[in-house]
């Protein structure tokens, strides 16, 4: 019979889907600073994953197998269900949900997400991140990071990072799904000055690559028919 | 009807919404105004009397529309008025950053045949958005004269009234009738014939053809005044065949057509008469994105960053010889002989005080005060953000982001005061690495030691190169910081508010409150500190020591024994270690006393080993004694190391 998956293997997996997201290999050093440990505990970790067929090493660090695959998109289907109750449910803040439901993803089990997604309805997190289904497959909405919308440029913001000082940050200067933002400036590593309403606002590149846009029809689109992004509790 | 001779004239204001067409009332009127409401209605429309060459005018100011049609009330008003009351000239105000919904109702007043003078309203707003209506092409098209304005600024508004004077006296109608397609002529032509036939007044004086043309468009407001007057019947009838003829044809109500018409219309000539090119800049916009964009941007940060060094340099050195001669010379002297009678304690009160008024005289004055008025302009007109965007790359690379750039920059003049700027920062990561790196940054006191040792006995060129190496082990300090110290830096989420002329008020306001800062901190800690390297010079502990940290000195640095107590004095503050390294020379010429190779080293090291006493306990306050401590204890190490290695390998052969 198959052992049920720890909190700390459930958390790698997780932070081995969100570095995977873009096609590329999770790099050790990578994780070892989102999860917040040292990376000889990344590898150990890594080590017991693959024994047991959910990761496989490369040359570049380390990605999913099939199975992890399925198995990593439950644990963020959880956790993004859970932010979603946390947000429009219970009414938490914004920048808090993300860590709340780093605790809650663990005590929610297929189940419960199921009536979870029915009684919520939503397609995304409040952040923006698309809920994977039950199969574990998440919609292609053909959004791009922002780093990579051109200079003068306008597009609407679908997703941002969960980061609880980043949100915060975010927050305050309106920087949230919905937004439309213009591309001001760029500049070669990737940080990028925009425009938000009537205020200028610079972000680095590691925010501006891990904040997801589209156009405004894309927009429109899943708004009206999925109500993607933030909503008043 | 003749007016020439008539002196008082009627002029109607009208104009879509937002048109500013309130703001052209006000110009003229003044603060006379009359606020009435439009008989039966709740539309307000504001009248003044003005005087203007020799005329009496009295100036209506009707409701905002879109068109003369009958919809709302406010269009019912205004249309009244422009019928009933007969205005002498009606003035049509456009805005040109929207030139084809205002031509709709322009359109529809030269329907009318009414004297009319046209003004081009924002125009500004128009330019910023690249828009350039022109004048002249667009009076030639409408056959009434345009005018170009900026009501907000009062730009043109006389002329508009001048022009609409002349016109309101000779009664000058417009030589321009707007055409519709041929089908819809023929029909109008056909009903205005039988309306000729059968009226023997045309209500409102109007043309045949626009009381046509109303009609077939179905207008309720004209058709109720048609159908008082006798013969009216066969006139509607008539209208009745030729609208259902047209509607059979065009499968479209015809006051649809008619609308669309005028639409398409009001958008060809708008397009016609429109140049667009690119929206012109504002030069602070384009100053902006030359400050911005890397190509331009990071030259000029240097720049920026090298003129104030320079400034800070001559203009800091300047007012503190003026400051210490006056000190040494004329309060010094006074103050020494009042001690001279309490004995060891009174040398040790001497020495302390002497030393700790001096520094403020040598320091705070001259460098800091002029470097924190240098830093409030810089942050006052909002270009520290945009360095920190310019950087934000590079800083990331040692465990920061941007924004730390901006307390990086402070602590080229003084550290202290850059470190409690890092409060700024968001996690304590990033605080912990920027306060170890600053210390590291050779604040104005280093300065002075560098380019008045190294660069007075060895040349500019060697003076430069210890700030190469102090930059390059900031860089490499702060790179092993990032991989040693857990977790990540949250990335850099900054406003960059708008450039802006400087402010002094609040520029002169915040450099006295830093002052006021930095002096309560930092006074203290002079005088005190002072006065115990007082205590241990009169006691013959200073003396004693120097034989101790010879291993330290002499062997692994090869530097004079002595010059420990020059070092130690750089721990209270650092150009110390230049002054009292003149004083136990003995000699004002170095290289008499030292070779070239141990006066580099000597400075390499008095330039990184410890920040001065102030810098630590600002540390401690801010950080805590764990880090204050081991900054210290850190950068003594690297110090040591780095003279070390430079005083045995020579690499520069000095």
């Amino acid at each position: 019979m198959r052992k049920r998956l720890s909190q700390s293997e459930e958390e790698y997996l997780e932070a081995i889907y969100r570095e995977t997201r873009t096609g590329k290999d999770a790099k050790i050093s990578k994780l070892a600073s989102s999860l917040k440990v040292k990376s000889p505990s990344v590898v150990q970790m890594i080590n017991r994953l693959s024994r047991r067929g959910l990761t496989s090493k490369t040359k570049e660090g380390v990605r999913l197998t099939k199975k992890g695959e399925a198995s990593a998109a439950k644990i963020v289907r959880r956790h993004r269900l859970a932010e979603r109750l946390l947000s429009d449910i219970l009414g938490c803040d914004l920048p808090s949900v993300h860590e709340k439901a780093c605790e809650l993803e663990h005590v929610i089990d297929d189940e419960l997400a199921e009536k979870l997604e029915k009684v919520l309805g939503a397609p995304s997190c409040p952040h923006g991140a698309p809920i994977p289904d039950r199969e574990g497959k998440t919609p292609d909405i053909g959004t791009i990071p922002l780093s990579e919308v051109g200079e003068g440029k306008k597009a609407i913001i679908f997703r941002i990072p969960e980061d609880r000082l980043a949100v915060q940050r975010l927050l305050s200067l309106c920087i949230l799904p919905g937004a439309e933002v213009e591309v001001q400036r760029k500049s070669p590593g990737g940080s990028v000055i925009i425009k938000v309403g009537k205020t200028n606002v610079a972000l680095s590149g590691d925010l501006s690559r891990n904040i997801e846009v589209a156009s405004p029809a894309v927009w429109r689109r899943f708004r009206h028919r999925w109500r993607w992004g933030i909503r008043k509790p | 009807m003749a007016l020439g001779d008539k002196k008082t004239l009627k002029i109607a204001l009208v104009g879509t919404p937002n048109v500013g067409k309130s703001v052209f009332f006000h110009q003229i009127a003044g603060a006379d105004v009359i606020v009435s409401n439009y008989p039966g209605t709740t539309v307000e429309i504001h009248e003044a009397k003005v005087k203007r060459n020799d005329f009496e005018i009295s100036l209506f100011d009707l409701p905002g529309i879109y068109s003369l049609g009958a919809l709302s009330e406010d269009e019912i008003v205004a249309r009244k008025a422009i019928l009933e009351q007969r205005p002498d000239v009606v003035i049509d105000i456009l805005d040109a950053s929207n030139l084809e919904r205002s031509l709709y109702l322009t359109l529809q007043l030269l329907e009318l045949n009414i004297p009319l003078v046209i003004a081009l309203n924002m125009v500004d707003l128009a330019e910023s958005q690249g828009l350039h209506p022109n004048p002249d092409k667009l009076s030639k098209i409408l056959g009434s004269p345009v005018i170009p304005t900026v009501a907000t600024r009062g730009k043109n508004i006389s002329k508009v009234f001048d022009v609409a004077i002349t016109i309101a006296q000779k009664s000058t109608k417009p030589e321009w009738k707007p055409k519709l397609s041929g089908d819809l002529e023929g029909a109008v032509g056909k009903l205005s014939r039988v309306i000729k036939r059968k009226f023997r007044e045309i209500p409102y004086n109007l043309p045949p053809e626009t009381i046509a043309l109303r009609i077939l468009e179905g207008d309720a407001h004209i058709i109720e005044t048609i159908a008082e007057i006798e013969g009216s019947e066969d006139v509607l009838e008539e209208a009745e065949r030729l609208v259902k003829k047209i509607e059979n044809i065009r499968k479209e109500p015809l006051a649809i057509t008619i609308a669309r018409e005028r639409h398409s219309l009001a958008a060809m000539i708008a397009k016609n008469v429109t140049e667009i090119k690119k929206p012109r800049k504002s030069k602070l916009e384009r100053l902006d994105s030359i400050l911005t964009s890397p190509k331009t941007g990071l030259p000029i940060a240097a720049i920026v960053f090298v003129l104030m060094l320079l400034t800070l340099i001559y203009f800091g050195g300047l007012i503190e010889d003026i400051l210490t001669n006056g000190w040494e010379n004329h309060i010094s002297p006074s103050l020494t002989s009042a001690f001279s009678h309490m004995g060891k304690l009174g040398e040790a009160l001497n020495i302390g005080l002497n030393w700790g008024i001096q520094g403020i005289l040598a320091v705070i004055i001259p460098y800091i005060l002029p470097f924190f008025i240098i830093m409030g302009i810089l942050e006052d007109v909002g270009y520290l953000p945009r360095i920190a965007f310019l950087l934000d790359s590079l800083m990331h690379k040692i465990g920061l982001h941007g924004r730390a750039v901006i307390p990086f920059f402070g602590g080229f003049g003084c550290n202290v005061p850059a470190i409690m700027a890092t409060r700024t920062l968001l996690s304590k990561r990033e605080r912990v690495i920027a306060s170890i790196l600053i210390t590291m940054i050779p604040c104005s006191a280093r300065t002075a030691v560098i380019l008045g040792l190294v660069g007075n006995y060895l040349g500019v060129l060697y003076a430069l190169t210890i700030y190469a190496i102090i930059l390059f082990l900031i860089f490499l300090v702060g790179f092993l910081l990032n991989r040693w110290i857990p977790g990540k830096t949250p990335g850099m989420i900054m406003e960059v508010p708008p450039l802006r002329a400087p402010a002094w008020k609040p520029i002169l306001a915040n450099t006295w409150i830093r002052m006021k800062h930095f002096l309560f901190l930092a006074m203290p800690l002079l005088l005190v500190s002072s006065f115990i390297i007082g205590l241990m010079q009169v006691g013959g502990i200073l003396d004693a020591i120097v034989p101790v940290f010879s291993p330290l000195t002499t062997g692994l640095l090869g530097l004079p024994a002595i010059t420990i107590i020059p070092l130690l004095y750089g721990f209270l503050r650092k150009e110390g270690g230049l002054v009292l390294l003149v004083t136990v020379a003995g000699t004002s010429n170095l290289l008499e006393f030292m070779t070239p190779l141990q006066l580099y080293v000597y400075v390499l090291v008095l330039s990184i080993y410890i920040p001065c006493v102030a810098t630590v306990a600002v540390i401690r306050r801010e950080l805590g004694w764990k880090i204050a401590l081991s900054t210290a204890f850190g950068t003594f190490m690297l110090a040591v190391g780095v003279g070390g290695l430079v005083f045995h390998f020579n690499p520069l052969r000095l």
